[in-house]
């Protein structure tokens, strides 16, 4: 696949090249894991995390591949330091070789600082209460990227309501989570 | 980051473009210029950049499950080579027939009787798990991680260079042909599946048999269909060859 196609599909989440990313990828990762102590369900969760941060990345525009090999690459280092770091962690002195600190720490580059971190994590949890209009609605226009005249004509509204309802579940959203931040209360 | 401020609906719109990249060129500038001089602007735009990502975020991680299932008995340690079980894939293409049926005959109403037949019974074959192992195994589970994720032009790109090096391989004929098939390649799906469709011995020619003879039901060739259809045993081959009688 080539590099233009691999880019606009992280970043318009297009499914089907997500999943083409996903699928090519994982084995070498479940490759190195697996031969430095770790198991199918570490190298699941660790690749999962890996290729998380890859897509969290292009959205943030902080990562742009420049070669067709850059994804596979981005996400085989992330997936190696964060399995490296784990294995350090539990002292675990079974790890067949160390990463080089240079790479190590270009892959690590922050995204968000700490206070963004944890207003995303509080995001995501709050979303899961939202209810389902509101997800509906949110997940076909942030993630699916679907028009308002689409959606308005899923839910059988006009277009001016749709956009509404669009702005009252951002708030919705938004409460929940700055209430959370503050009081700790959803 | 302290939310001591409300973020209007114009706002959240503007901020959506800004973030969209669809601003004006006089909108951008007016944009930037606010971002330099308004510290709580440039929160709010952090704000909602968040805001969206956490959403979108969300949705990709209800997605990833979905695409570790088609990693299924892809596993390292599970496997050595490829082995298939026809079973479980004639269960598989069953089930997606019975869920996407429905779809297929409402999708294709102005199609032939024929034609409607084999929307209706065509499902690709789901494909067979990969091990990423020595060199000509490693190219052809390469094609299969492609054909899998739905990337037949790939995949057939990936197994002709194959071809060369792997020149009697039935199992790389068979997905060739899957693979053109899926792309609506006619003549080239047949070179393939015919070969081993008439070939009893070979592996995969039952299959090869369901699909060519699918083919042959669509273009309205009848007889010719029914005797391949018959010989592939599969398991819906009764159903269809009584509705063929009809």
């Amino acid at each position: 696949m080539d590099i233009e196609r691999q880019f606009i599909g992280l970043k318009e989440s297009d499914e089907k090249v997500l999943q083409y990313i996903y699928v090519s990828n994982y084995p070498k990762v479940e490759q190195f894991i697996l031969g430095n102590s770790g198991t199918t369900d570490d190298a699941h969760d660790i690749y999962q995390e890996a290729f998380l941060a890859v897509w969290r990345n292009v959205q943030l525009d902080k990562f742009r591949p420049q070669n067709e090999t850059a994804v596979a690459g981005y996400i085989y280092q992330i997936a190696r330091n964060k399995w490296l770091d784990q294995l350090r962690s539990v002292k675990n002195k079974k790890t067949a070789d160390l990463p080089d600190e240079i790479s190590h720490q270009l892959a690590d580059t922050p995204q968000l600082d700490d206070a963004e971190m944890g207003y995303l994590e509080l995001v995501k949890e709050e979303y899961e209460r939202l209810g389902d209009p509101c997800r509906e609605l949110l997940n076909r226009f942030y993630f699916k990227k679907e028009s308002m005249r689409e959606i308005a004509a899923h839910f059988s509204w006009t277009e001016a309501s749709a956009k509404n309802n669009k702005y009252r579940c951002l708030q919705r959203l938004r409460n929940m989570v700055i209430n959370k931040k503050e009081n700790g209360i959803p | 980051m302290k939310q001591e401020y409300d973020i209007s609906p114009d706002e959240f719109d503007l901020i959506e473009r800004y973030l969209g990249k669809t601003l004006t060129g006089e909108e951008s500038v007016a944009f930037e210029k606010r971002l330099q001089e308004e510290p709580v602007w440039k929160e709010k735009v952090n704000e909602v950049n968040l805001l969206m990502l956490g959403i979108r975020e969300t949705a990709l991680v209800e997605k990833l499950e979905g695409f570790h299932h088609a990693l299924a008995g892809e596993s390292l340690i599970k496997k050595t080579k490829p082995v298939i079980s026809m079973a479980r894939v004639w269960l598989v293409a069953a089930s997606c027939i019975a869920l996407l049926g429905l779809g297929y005959w409402w999708l294709m109403g102005n199609e032939s009787k024929y034609e409607k037949m084999y929307a209706a019974y065509y499902q690709p074959d789901p494909g067979l798990p990969t091990t990423m192992s020595v060199a000509n195994n490693y190219q052809f589970d390469k094609g299969m991680v492609a054909y899998k994720a739905g990337d037949y032009r790939e995949a057939t790109d990936i197994w002709l260079g194959l071809s060369q090096s792997m020149p009697a391989n039935d199992s790389l004929f068979y997905f060739l042909g899957m693979a053109e098939l899926a792309l609506q390649h006619r003549d080239k799906a047949l070179n393939y599946l015919k070969p081993l469709a008439d070939d009893p011995q070979k592996p995969y020619s039952k299959e090869a048999c369901w699909y060519s003879g699918l083919l042959l039901l669509k273009e309205g060739k009848t007889e010719e269909a029914t005797a391949f259809i018959r010989r592939s045993q599969h398991p819906e081959s009764k159903k269809l060859l009584l509705e063929l009688n009809q």
